[in-house]
């Protein structure tokens, strides 16, 4: 398999608009994604990432503003298209499906399987059949990244919250999406687990040129992984670029610092900067 | 036009009967998310209540009434303690409740058939007289139920916007949490809750017995659908909604059936459907009722 | 009569099992796998049984080729009323869906010359004329009943006949249902009930599950409709109150939510109470008339429903653990 291209604009936001009663919990944020890249998108508690989130996948609907994934817009389209179109997302609070297995919970997400249309259950029994096969052995692979093989008969109510996060992070890699929107993936997840996470992620996207958008608090785990930082407060995008320039500049200190909503955050970059040279490469 | 007139009339009527017993099931569908099934078998415990003074120890029917509103009252408040607080204390869901209403449906509505057999039974009042009014003719028992109904909705009107309880009331249904959290007594409330709204629902039973002459234990289940349809069209919740909403659908289901209306109006056997047809299509589209505020939580 | 033992008598009561069997397991798809509140459920059974009568009376249609359309009508019907109300909230769902059967039943009793009106379909083609629907229905079942005289000789009467009719349909049904809600399409069922949002981003078309769980329950619905109207030759619009569909629902939360060999036995549980308790003849019961004891079932009935939620909502079948899980 060639290595896609990775150069131009996979997603694209322009002038997204949201609001809660008063609060405009996204207020004309502007943003692009590189195809192929690990972006990391941060910003303080409250600053309306998972609201963005939400809006890309098709959860809520934007009031204004331009959504285009792959050149087409999804401003409108529902969320079950969207990630058809291969773009997925996990959830920050996690959604186990908790009365089915966790081995359900991944097969669930597998695309392309022919068994979930009534008709062809009926009319084409053995290609459900076989796809099915499929699924199941890379369920199994995947638990196994994820940690989670051992537990695959269990009930998903009976897991932890970090093992939750890894169910979610494993569903959305049953997809095979061309983008993956990881929102907060690393929360309650064993370090050292995580950093085979994000080796994974490294992995899939220098074989298959699969794009990360995630959502982290981590700044070690940011400054890391990343190529592009998004930093958003108060509903917009205040600052991007590769990570050493994010940290450098004072927008986004300023808002670390706390006159804004997100006042105290734990692992603000604000600890490591004013400039100090690297201790990241 | 007299004819018009005559069908709004006939429409207050109807209205306010749903409206008193739309405002309980509104409250205690927003304050306690119990979609009470059983509502309606309230209103026929109150109608035979009356039934047993006016009929049984031949006392008037006024008496009976007020005799009624303490008995479902009484009811409501035993039933919050004895059946739907352990219910919710033991974490069912608005399913769950819902089911239960079904279940305690069937048994209030049978137990009274137990008792009072399922033959019609009416008060021993007169109410054949008729009166003219202009053009409008009314019974009596239609002109009672019209005064008792301002009255009431008047006076429930006033302890809703005036007294402590009343705003509490409107507060906990507005969020529950909210309530708890600024320091009102949830749980006494929730009681005083159900005893004004079982009362008002006894109160309503006893006015529908009188305005349909004849009753038998299923009139409850026949009113429920079309004070559901009142509470969803002023807003789930809301007791100054379930009473707009009540007389909204009362003349609309009987305005319906005019016939300078396109086709002669809705032939008058298919009001109820009307009524449910209002009810489908608000929950389609303004779920929030017709008065509400649309909530984005 | 030694009630007990009379052989004709307990395969009614199975017949009714049967037929609610069938018919709970529409609801149980509908409710138990994917979560709707439908409380319009009976409107489906009704819509199957008018549909095939009418068509065999007024239309002249063949039984079976009435039989076959009365069930897509219903899932048509299905598809109407799920267009708009499926993506509502449970409780405004259940609301919506018991005011659609009552419109349904409204109309069965006021059209009179589409259906007979109050009296039911013994006045379906008009007054003096008894008329019959299931001439044909019957021919096969005496024809079903030589077969089985061959096995049991001459046990083998019409009541029994139903009895394995029924039965053999119904356990078709289960067999299939449970192949369906095993396979890769019953599993996004399963998931629509148990969260919306996480099927929704794993790119499933919800909507579209939740419209065809309802209307695939509608056609086992009619289903059930078609033996009702077999085995009570005549019916009317009374016999599809929403009593019914609260009998379903006691049924699946019986036998247990999601399991359909729950049904069956929630069916023979609730059949043995309505029909079965004649027996029960010992003081003070025997001091109640048929109609007291017609009362006395259905509070049982209700304390069965509200002692289910209370204490065991997984049913006799479901697993406690399942219902602790968040
Ligand atoms: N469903 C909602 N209803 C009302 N307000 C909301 C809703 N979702 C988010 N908000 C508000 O919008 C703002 C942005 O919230 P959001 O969850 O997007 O923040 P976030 O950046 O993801 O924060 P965190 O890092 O804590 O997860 C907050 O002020 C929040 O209170
Ligand atoms: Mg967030």
């Amino acid at each position: 398999m060639s290595v896609p291209e990775r150069n131009g604009t996979i997603l694209e936001l322009s002038d997204v608009v949201k609001h809660f009663g008063g609060v405009a919990a996204v207020a004309g944020a502007e943003l692009d994604v590189r195809r192929g890249s690990i972006t990391a998108l941060i910003g303080p508690n409250g600053a309306g990432k998972t609201t963005l989130f939400n809006i890309v996948s098709g959860f809520y609907k934007p009031e204004r503003g331009v959504i285009s994934f792959e050149g087409e817009r999804i401003d409108r389209k529902p969320p079950h298209a969207i990630a058809q179109r291969g773009l997925v997302r996990t959830f920050q609070i996690t959604k186990a499906l908790t009365k089915m297995s966790v081995l359900e919970n991944m097969m669930l997400a597998a695309p392309h399987q022919p068994g979930e249309q009534l008709w062809r259950l009926v009319f084409t029994p053995r290609s459900a059949r076989a796809r099915e096969r499929e699924v199941h052995e890379k369920a199994h692979e995947l638990l196994k990244l994820v940690r989670l093989d051992r537990l695959a008969g269990d009930y998903a109510g009976t897991l932890s919250g970090g093992q939750r996060k890894l169910l979610e992070f494993g569903r959305a890699l049953m997809r095979d999406p061309t983008m993956i929107m990881l929102d907060e993936p690393m929360a309650g997840v064993n370090p050292s687990l995580g950093l085979e996470l994000l080796d994974h992620m490294k992995r899939l996207q220098d074989e298959r040129g699969t794009t990360f958008l995630l959502i982290e608090h981590d700044m070690e785990v940011v400054m890391n992984v990343s190529e592009r930082v998004i930093v958003m407060n108060e509903g917009r995008v205040i600052s991007a670029g590769p990570p050493d320039e994010v940290r450098r500049d004072q927008a986004v200190i300023d808002a670390y610092l706390g006159t804004g909503r997100g006042a105290g955050e734990p692992s603000a970059p604000a600890e490591e900067t004013p400039p100090s040279e690297g201790d990241t490469a | 036009m007299n004819e018009l007139l005559q069908l709004i009339a006939n429409g207050l009527v109807t209205g306010s009967i749903i409206a008193i017993a739309a405002i309980g099931l509104s409250l205690v569908y927003g304050i306690l998310k119990i979609v009470n099934f059983a509502h309606g078998e309230y209103l026929v415990f109150g109608a035979y209540m009356a039934l047993v003074v006016n009929v049984t120890w031949g006392q008037s029917l006024v008496l009976g009434a007020l005799f009624a509103m303490i008995m479902t009252a009484l009811l409501g408040i035993a039933l919050e303690f004895g059946l739907w607080r352990p219910i919710r204390r033991r974490g069912a869901g608005i399913v769950s409740l819902l089911i239960v209403s079904i279940g305690l449906a069937l048994v209030l509505r049978n137990s009274i058939l137990l008792w009072q057999g399922g033959a019609p039974r009416r008060y021993d009042v007169d109410v054949f007289q008729v009166y003219e009014l202009g053009p409008i003719r009314l019974s009596l028992s239609q002109i009672v139920v019209i005064v008792v109904a301002s009255v009431v909705i008047v006076g429930i009107g006033l302890l809703l916007a005036r007294t402590t309880l009343g705003k509490a009331m409107r507060a906990l249904s507005d969020s529950r949490d909210l309530a708890s959290v600024s320091g009102i007594d949830t749980d006494r409330i929730t009681a005083y809750t159900w005893i004004v709204g079982s009362a008002l629902a006894g109160l309503g039973g006893v006015l529908q017995g009188l305005v349909q002459n004849a009753f038998e234990p299923n009139m409850g289940f026949r009113l429920l659908l079309l004070i559901f349809a009142a509470v969803i069209l002023g807003g789930v919740g809301s007791a100054y909604g379930a009473l707009v909403g009540g007389l909204v659908l009362g003349l609309m289901m009987e305005v319906s059936t005019w016939s300078a209306l396109p086709a002669g109006g809705v032939d008058s056997v298919y009001k109820p459907v009307v009524a449910f047809v209002v009810l489908i299509l608000v929950l389609i589209f303004r779920p929030q009722g017709i008065f509400g505020r649309a909530r984005t939580v | 009569m030694s009630g007990l033992a009379n052989v004709q008598f307990w395969a009614f009561v199975g017949v009714v099992a049967g037929i609610y069997t069938i018919f709970a397991l529409g609801l149980q798809l509908q409710f138990g796998f994917t979560g709707l509140l439908n409380f319009g459920h009976v409107a489906f059974m009704a819509i199957g049984a008018y549909t095939m009568a009418i068509l065999v009376v007024k239309v002249e249609w063949p039984l079976w080729l009435s039989a076959l359309v009365a069930i897509a009508v219903s899932m048509l019907f299905g598809l109407i009323i799920g267009l708009p109300t499926v993506r509502l909230r449970a409780d405004y769902l259940a609301i919506t869906t018991i005011a659609f059967g009552e419109i349904i039943r409204f109309i069965a009793v006021n059209q009179q010359t589409l259906t007979g009106g109050p009296q039911g379909t013994i006045n379906l083609t008009g007054a003096g004329r008894a008329s019959s629907y299931n001439r044909e229905w019957l021919d096969f079942q005496g024809w079903a009943q030589d077969q089985l005289e061959v096995i049991l000789g001459d046990h083998a009467t019409r009541d029994l006949t139903m009895l394995v009719l029924v039965w053999i349909v119904a356990v078709v049904l289960i067999v299939l249902l449970q192949f369906m809600v095993h396979s890769p399409w019953g599993r996004v069922l399963r998931s629509v009930r148990e969260d919306e949002d996480a099927t929704s981003a794993l790119g499933k078309n919800v909507f579209s599950y939740k419209l065809q769980a309802l209307a695939v329950g509608a056609a086992i619905g009619a289903i059930a409709g078609l033996f009702f109207a077999f085995q009570f030759s005549f019916f009317s619009p009374q016999d599809f109150d929403p009593l019914t569909t609260f009998f379903a629902y006691v049924i699946v939360l019986l036998g247990g939510t999601a399991k359909n060999w729950g049904v069956p036995v929630g069916a023979l549980i609730f059949a043995f109470i309505f029909a079965g308790t004649r027996f029960l003849d010992f003081w003070p019961l025997s001091e109640l008339t048929s109609a007291d004891r017609a009362f006395l079932r259905l509070i049982v009935v209700g304390l069965i429903l509200i002692g289910l939620m209370a204490f065991r909502p997984q049913g006799i079948f479901g697993k406690k653990e399942e219902m602790v899980l968040e």
